[in-house]
């Protein structure tokens, strides 16, 4: 499903990020990316959006590159692709609801469908009653809940997770990974960088270790950071 | 893009001005400010051009003829004057006209006619130009034709009435695009301003797997309709301003011709709500194109 060959990006100023990075996912698998802060977790999650570019290297995604996209690719590569972020990343100006449509309008869903499939997945996701909220009235666990739920209104295939429980409390963690569990189960591929020991100590998961760009280790179960 | 996707972009400028009050107050008002400007500045120019337009239309050309021709010289002298380039109007003013015209022009009629016991003037001709630049040139050349006596349309002082003028023109035009160039600058700053305040939506935008023109679009409305706002605002302040001026002045100024309301107002409507609209599109799409090509 996933495969990345001899990846290496550096940043601006010769900040080596990833350093010859190869590694395969499956389909439906859960994958945790762990590593300080700084051994390049991030870098590799935003690859696989293309938000960044190797310097080197391939990446595929069901067996395509996704190297060299025109810009109607990469669209297409997004809208299989849900992504969720420490800091939320959600549209201040937009409610709940329109926060979440969003996803489907811009796959030009009919409103029929839009409004039918926004509430389904706010119910599922217990944040019905925040519908008509603006991101900026709800607690940092209740965003998160709405940006998952914009990841996986479409249900993409692969969901991708940036640190998705840095900003939240034990309990609203725990709730969330079983949010993860609960869509990993149905089918998608989760492959989420974090730095939570509590999470990945007690895994049962494959765990990716990384470290100064280097993948240190890869093995199913925890990974005493 | 198909109509569900036009469904979904068309409300978006407008739901987007209501959120961002903030922003959306100063961009309009901007855009009212400089617009404002801009409007009051060109009725000025046209109004000054209108002046100048009088004022040079007004310039004649007085063809003194010699005594003692016969008629079928004097229509030679006329068929000759009348084929030059640039002769509007021709018009025989009699020796007896003359006298009474310049007579009415100095006051009371009876006491210059009374002062004088014969009639000095010399039958003439009454010329209008086509344009004021020809008049030097008609009158050299009537100058030449025989049986002129002579030929004066206020030498010297026309031509630095038109230099004048000229200079006049040149400025306002010279100043009109500069206030121009300024507006275009500051109202797209603006709006790039409030784009840019708004580039994390665009990059959420674009992580969802928005496609460019459903990004942009909305965007570009949105300055349209900032645009739009502003220009006809600014316009109605200017319209408003302009009558308040006109009433004002109108009487006590009199020998000043003005622009009238209705003349001008559509042009001036239209005028800035084109540049309203175009200033806040342009501005946009600058400005998310940036952020969107990332």
């Amino acid at each position: 499903m996933i495969d990345m060959a001899n990846v290496f990006k550096t940043y601006d100023r010769g900040n080596l990020a990833l350093k010859d990075i190869t590694l395969h996912v499956d389909n439906g698998e859960f994958v945790y990316l762990t590593g300080q802060s700084g051994a390049g977790k991030s870098t590799l999650i935003k690859l696989l959006f293309r938000e960044v570019l190797p310097d080197s290297g391939q990446i595929f995604i069901a067996g395509r590159s996704i190297i060299r996209l025109n810009n109607r690719e990469t669209v297409k590569l997004r809208r299989n692709t849900g992504v969720v972020f420490q800091d939320f990343r959600l549209m201040e100006n937009k409610t709940v609801f329109e926060n979440v449509a969003f996803a489907l309008k811009v796959l030009e869903y009919p409103w029929n469908e839009v409004k039918e499939s926004v509430p389904k997945v706010l119910e599922r996701l217990k944040i019905a009653d925040k519908a008509t909220a603006f991101p900026r009235q709800l607690s940092g666990g209740e965003q998160q809940r709405v940006a998952f739920a914009r990841a996986v209104i479409n249900n993409p295939p692969i969901i991708l997770a940036d640190e998705p429980t840095g900003n939240l409390d034990p309990d609203t963690s725990d709730e969330l990974m079983g949010l993860f569990q609960e869509f990993n189960n149905e089918g998608a591929t989760v492959i989420m960088a974090t730095h939570d020991k509590r999470i990945v100590n007690d895994t049962h998961k494959r765990v990716i270790a990384l470290r100064k760009g280097e993948i240190i280790g890869d093995h199913i179960g925890g990974w005493l950071l | 893009m198909k109509l569900t996707g036009l469904r979904y972009i068309l409300p978006e400028p407008f739901i987007s001005l209501r959120r961002n009050v903030g922003m959306t107050v100063a961009a309009v008002m901007t855009v009212i400010l400089t617009l404002y400007l801009c409007g009051i500045f060109a009725l000025l120019v046209s109004n000054i051009n209108r002046n100048a337009e009088v004022m040079e239309a007004a310039v004649e050309i007085k063809v003194f003829i010699e005594d003692g021709i016969n008629q079928e010289q004097m229509d030679h002298l006329s068929a000759q004057v009348r084929s030059l380039d640039g002769v509007a109007s021709i018009k025989f003013v009699s020796r007896a006209e003359g006298l009474e015209q310049m007579s009415s022009k100095f006051g009371n009629s009876e006491e210059i006619l009374a002062a004088i016991d014969t009639n000095p003037l010399p039958n003439s001709y009454t010329l209008k130009a086509a344009s004021p630049e020809l008049v030097t040139s008609i009158a050299e050349q009537v100058e030449k034709l025989p049986n002129v006596l002579a030929v004066r349309y206020g030498q010297g002082s026309i031509e630095k009435m038109f230099i004048f003028m000229n200079w006049i023109r040149t400025l306002g035009i010279g100043l009109m695009v500069l206030l121009g160039f300024s507006a275009i600058i500051l109202i797209s700053m603006n709006i790039r301003l409030s784009v840019e305040a708004r580039k994390e939506e665009i990059q959420v935008m674009k992580y969802v797997g928005a496609s460019n023109s459903f990004i942009i679009w909305p965007f570009i409305l949105e300055g349209m309709l900032l645009g739009l706002l502003g220009g006809g605002l600014a316009c109605i302040l200017v319209l408003l301003s302009y009558n308040a001026v006109l009433n004002l002045i109108l009487n006590s100024l009199n020998f000043l011709t003005f622009v009238s309301l209705g003349e001008i107002a559509f042009l001036l409507t239209s005028g800035m709500l084109l540049i309203g609209l175009l200033l806040g599109a342009v501005g946009s799409a600058i400005a998310v194109r940036k952020h969107v090509n990332v």
